[in-house]
């Protein structure tokens, strides 16, 4: 008998603290990071597989716990390069919060953490962590005795305090507005859907109530799709609009990088391949905060040096903005089909890396105009209107180009007008995506004529992320909505 | 060892009762006194009332009510082996259907399988007394069938009364309870008291008295008469005593519609609807239903006109029921409410058989308070009744019920230590919700006597665990009915995987007898291998097209993924198609005729299959929340000490969450607030942390 209650007990306990639970992620530096190193740290049982897909490594043993290792991480599905950074691992328990924890020490750049975030997001049972998770869980795990924890309830308080604020702020206005009115349409169709499950037989609820569901979800999947497609608008704004500065050498770069900041930025010399590294710069252009960036010349070399030159400058310009390319006008033939040639210079140089920046705005500027005799006015008419003939030696059209620029910033960055607001929040777009992946999911199965449960459960837990930025759905409020909306009896 | 002391006597008027009381008091122990009584007692069946008799043998526990809870209660605790006693108006009502003709539902069908799962009665006896099985929902998917049958009311309660009065352990007495004995400093129960004073010693009690605590029946204005059901007195002195202890009490009413005559009814101009064939058990036990299919009875629906909503609304006045503040369920309202809330004209209206031999039919829908003769002139103008005979008008109940925040997941009292309440008198409504209440109440009374741990179903476990989550937490601002959409699990719970989520448990507790547990272990051990097998089978998936032989898609490219039967077989063309994939089981095993012979078996695969995804997305969240509902908070822990904002002080004083995991679920609770809270937990000594 006693023995009987004791392996009762012991399988309770060792079933209630066994059980696994979801990979958290979040910075561990505080989401304002405008800092040189920023740490995003991963925690629970799966930690380690983000290690491992994201350096591409196979085997854990790579990796001592406790040492740091210099890493580049990729993206594991595009393959594209996100980061060079130090990376560490702990073993459970001894980590911070007592499970397998995974640091990874980016720069501190909004673009990096954002990639990794949303990788993060996309393996299976990792989420983003609530405030103050870490510390929960470290704290359950034993690993914090009740002095440290005294500490943390202030941290925690703080940090809820903080993101109160921080989305209060955000969340004030139009995007209040909008994130509300969403929140609102997708309670009032689960709650049809809902009505439908649970009362449509005894009660004859219309067969058309799912329809005008699919429907109005449409619209939501929609518009959240819409908002999410707004190319970093808001974000941009807030943090700046990167360019980078691209062409072949010696095509005068470094030049147009000198008058962009108006200052000796970059060393200008007639030799080729003068300028190896990126050299970053900021500048305010028309009110817009732009950082710029020279990159090295492209072409294949054999100089190691060079090579590595090039490399970057492709790997910056894949996390850029807007890209200026630079054409030394005076390698172009001026008599023949000048959007042909610029098109072919373009592909040449872009297959040195074999990439191609199909998703990034170009500018195109033909520099050295000032060394091509004939007079060309007509034919640049003729021009793509991304393309603008300049001289940076004797200042030829540098305003036109100048206005043309802000032109493009603007677009990129837009006003954020009242009708119109952008996202500027990345834990909203990471909640945000995931809404209108459940939504997509709820849209698919619900019209292969499915198992309606499992359609309705997507649109759930679409709900429920949403609600996650805008407020909890607690189930009363569907049944306010079911029973206002229907009578049902029994 | 446990002593009877310190009785509150204040039911006993007479001096020489005292006396005698007292001289029981100090000569016996509780386990002498038991063993003096116990041996001249039968082991089950009727017990008569005492007369005269001051102090009446002792039981572990006493049940109060023989209702839907009161059954399951009662038979529970006996199943768990202590002695109970249940205690009710009259022998002839056990077991008695007050309402509708009928069992289950969406949602409720739920409750009942789990029910069952636990060993419980209600699924089983449905099984041997229903006319009319009809699963709802097929349309929508497994997660939400509901099974539903219309039962024969006398049927139903014969079955019942010889399940109660034939159970070791348990026995019966008709009488009416006057008051609850408490021990005033611990606070603890240690007897009831009868009407006529005579004392009953125990050491828990679980109240189901459903609408009977001052219940009082409304039909038309005039007619308004002390009843917890027509021809049954009210419960009024318990009512008092419940008072006297200081729980929260509200007031809650309901309705039920006329009883018309069968013969005088047109089933001509209705729609006919037909049972299931084949009709499906309610019981894990069972394979059949005891009806031929074919013999199964109709049901036959119907519409209101809009005459009637005309006459509903010129008389509106005459009905106490809306003009009363009292609240009523949203869900089932009266058709005042509905016609008064609602644009449309027309409701519908089920016609159901109340028995096999049974003159009368239930018309469901109609529940109303209207004056008999305005409810005879509103019957009439519904097509096919136009000539009906009303055998017994609708009326109305107004009933007492304490707040279920009041008590525990457990269902014990948070104020009075071994004092249980379950059922309609928690706020809830419907046979099912009161049934779920009474099993568990019924289990924790017995584990209380047996030193057990207390038995706690989680939201993440049942639907019995959402409901008294929800009761325990958010109280009962009107009577509370179980839908799908309460439970956030939905495609984890249920109906057809109750005996794996619960059946174990039982088993390990006491409650599930050793028949059951064992078809329920062969079952899984069945299940575990047929799924290792179809999960192991894995080859790529233009293979799999192939020896599928699906036709709309045999030519399209070659996918060489690997893929599993198992993650197969629910794929919307080979969907329960059982004929396609079965023979590309192997039968080294014999997992291949196991399959071909049980059909059973493979549905639930299949579900499995077709729900895997979402649930195993689920068990993570269902994992959190188990852990937090581990960390007890203690009856007796001060809010006030937490360094936390007064509205979370004021929010966690009010309900009184008993475990850290129904904390968070509070509205308006933050993570900051919870880890103030689980800081001074584990202040407390350790033993308070565990959910034992």
């Amino acid at each position: 008998m006693i023995l009987k209650q004791l392996r009762l007990y012991k399988n309770l306990f060792f079933y209630r603290y066994s059980s696994s639970l979801s990979t958290i992620f979040a910075l561990a530096t505080g989401y304002q990071i405008r800092s040189g190193v920023a740490i995003i740290r991963i925690s629970g049982s799966l930690a380690t597989q983000s290690l491992l897909k994201l350096t591409r490594e196979t085997k854990l043993e790579n990796f001592q716990p406790k040492r740091l290792y210099l890493k580049k991480i990729y993206h594991d599905k595009t393959n594209d390069l996100i980061d060079q950074c130090m990376t560490v691992w702990f073993k459970g328990p001894k980590s911070f919060t007592g499970e397998d924890v995974v640091e990874f020490h980016i720069h501190g750049s909004k673009a990096v953490a954002s990639a990794i975030y949303l990788v993060l997001s996309s393996f299976p049972n990792y989420r983003l962590a609530e405030p103050g998770e870490f510390s929960k869980r470290a704290y359950l795990n034993g690993r914090l005795d009740l002095t440290e924890a005294e500490g943390l309830i202030d941290l925690i308080n703080a940090q809820t305090e903080q993101q109160r604020k921080q989305s209060l702020y955000q969340m004030q206005g139009s995007l209040k507005e909008l994130y509300e009115r969403w929140r609102i349409d997708l309670v009032k169709s689960l709650a049809h859907a809902e009505a439908y499950i649970d009362f449509h037989e005894d009660q004859h609820i219309e067969n058309d109530i799912l329809t005008d569901v699919i429907n109005k979800v449409k619209v939501t999947y929609d518009s959240i799709s819409l908002h999410l497609q707004d190319h970093r608008r808001g974000e941009i704004l807030r943090d700046g609009c990167r360019i980078a500065i691209l062409g072949a050498p010696n095509a005068g770069k470094s030049s147009l990088l000198n008058i962009l900041t108006q200052k000796p930025t970059a060393i200008v010399s007639p030799i080729a391949g003068t300028t190896r590294d990126v050299i970053e710069s900021t500048i305010d252009l028309g009110g817009y905060p732009i950082v710029l960036c020279d990159t090295a010349g492209l072409r294949i070399t054999n100089d190691p040096i060079e090579n590595e030159g090039v490399s970057r400058a492709f790997d910056r310009a894949n996390a850029c903005d807007l890209l200026i390319i630079v054409i030394d006008i005076s390698t172009l033939s001026i008599n023949e089909n000048l959007t042909e040639q610029i098109d072919k210079h373009l592909s040449d140089l872009f297959t040195i890396k074999s990439s191609s920046f199909n998703s990034i705005t170009k500018l195109i500027v033909l520099n050295k105009i000032d060394l091509v005799n004939e007079n060309i006015q007509l034919k640049f008419n003729q021009l793509n209107v991304n393309v603008i003939p300049v001289s940076c030696i004797s200042s030829v059209n540098i305003q036109e180009f100048l206005s043309k620029l802000t032109k493009y910033i603007a677009e990129k960055c837009t006003e954020p007008s009242f009708t119109t607001p952008y996202l500027t929040n990345e834990r909203h777009r990471i909640y945000l995506t995931q809404t209108v992946e459940d939504l997509s999911m709820f849209l698919t199965l619900i019209n292969s004529n499915n198992d309606l449960v499992l359609a309705v459960e997507y649109l759930r837990l679409a709900t429920r992320s949403l609600g996650t930025i805008t407020g909890v759905v607690y189930t009363e409020e569907l049944l306010d909505v079911i029973f206002r909306d229907f009578c049902i009896g029994k | 060892m446990f002593k009877i002391q310190r009785y509150n006597l204040r039911s006993f008027h007479l001096p020489n009762l005292i006396t005698t009381t007292h001289r029981w008091l100090t000569t016996f122990s509780y386990d002498s006194l038991l063993k003096l009584k116990v041996d001249s007692t039968p082991i089950q069946g009727i017990v008569k009332q005492p007369i005269n008799c001051s102090i009446f043998q002792p039981y572990d526990v006493v049940v109060v009510g023989g209702g839907h809870a009161g059954c399951e209660a009662a038979h529970a605790s006996a199943r768990m082996g202590v002695r109970t006693l249940m205690i009710t108006h009259k022998i002839e009502t056990i077991g008695e259907m007050s309402c509708n003709p009928s069992f289950g539902g969406i949602g409720k069908g739920h409750l009942m399988r789990e029910i069952d799962a636990l060993d419980g009665l209600c699924g089983h006896l449905c099984d041997k007394t229903g006319v009319h099985y009809k699963v709802l929902n097929r349309s929508k998917g497994r997660a939400v069938w509901g099974y539903r049958a219309q039962i024969d009311r006398k049927l139903y309660k014969q079955a019942m009364q010889n399940e109660i009065l034939n159970t070791s352990n348990l026995h019966v007495m008709a009488a009416a309870v006057r008051d609850i004995v408490i021990d005033k400093e611990q606070l603890r129960i240690t007897g009831i008291t009868l009407d006529n004073h005579t004392l009953i010693p125990c050491q828990s009690v679980i109240i189901t008295t459903g609408t009977f605590l001052r219940g009082c029946i409304n039909l038309g204005m005039d007619e308004q008469k002390p009843a917890g059901r027509i021809n049954d007195q009210p419960s009024i002195d318990l009512a008092k005593s419940i008072e006297e202890l200081e729980f929260r009490m509200g007031r809650l009413k309901t309705g039920t519609p006329a009883r018309l005559e069968t013969k005088t009814i047109n089933f001509s101009k209705t729609i006919v609807h037909q049972g299931d064939n084949p009709p499906l058990p309610f019981s894990f036990l069972n394979k059949h239903v005891w009806i031929k299919p074919e013999e199964q009875l109709n049901c036959h629906l119907t519409m209101t006109t809009a005459e009637l909503a005309d006459i509903v609304r010129r008389n509106v006045h005459l009905s106490r029921h809306v003009s009363q503040d009292a609240r009523s369920p949203r869900y089932c309202p009266s058709i005042e409410s509905k016609i008064l809330r609602f644009k449309n004209q027309t409701h519908p209206v089920w016609l159901e058989p109340e028995g096999l031999d049974s003159e009368l039919t239930y018309p469901q829908g109609l529940s109303c308070t209207l004056p008999i003769d305005v409810q005879l002139r509103m019957l009439r103008t519904i097509p096919s009744l136009e000539n009906v005979n009303m055998v017994r008008p609708g009326y109305g109940v107004e009933y007492d019920y304490i707040d279920p925040r009041e008590v525990k997941p457990s269902l014990e009292t948070k104020r009075i230590t071994n004092l249980f309440f379950a059922g309609q008198i928690n706020g809830t409504t419907g046979y099912e919700e009161a049934a779920g209440q009474g099993i568990i109440a019924g289990i924790n009374s017995a584990c209380k006597v047996l030193n057990k741990p207390m038995f706690t179903i989680s939201r993440g476990e049942g639907y019995i665990g959402v409901m008294i989550d929800d009761l325990t937490l958010h109280g009962a601002s009107e009577p509370y009915r179980m839908f799908t959409a309460r439970s956030e699990y939905r495609v984890s719970l249920r109906a057809d995987n109750a005996d794996l989520r619960l059946t174990q448990a039982g088993y390990d507790i006491g409650c599930v007898s050793e028949k059951r547990y064992n078809q329920f272990q062969t079952f899984k051990t069945n299940y575990n291998r047929a799924k290792e097998c179809l999960q192991n089978i894995k080859k790529p998936v233009h293979i799999w097209r192939h020896l599928l032989n699906s036709p709309s898609e045999s030519n399209t490219y070659r996918d060489d993924t690997l893929k599993s039967l198992y993650s197969l077989v629910h794929q919307a063309p080979y969907m329960m198609d059982n004929g396609k994939w079965l023979p590309l089981v192997p039968d080294d095993e014999g997992i291949r005729s196991m399959l071909l012979s049980d059909n059973d078996l493979c549905e639930r695969l299949c579900l499995d299959a077709v729900y895997e995804y979402l649930t195993i997305r689920q068990k993570n969240e269902i994992d959190e929340v188990k852990r937090d509902e581990a960390f007890i908070i203690p009856d007796t822990f001060d809010y006030q000490k937490l360094q936390i904002s007064n509205e979370a002080k004021q929010k966690l004083g009010e309900v009184r969450p008993t475990t850290l995991g129904s904390a968070s679920r509070i509205p308006g609770v933050t993570p900051a607030t919870i880890f103030c809270l689980l800081r001074a937990l584990k202040k407390e000594p350790q033993s308070s942390l565990l959910n034992i």
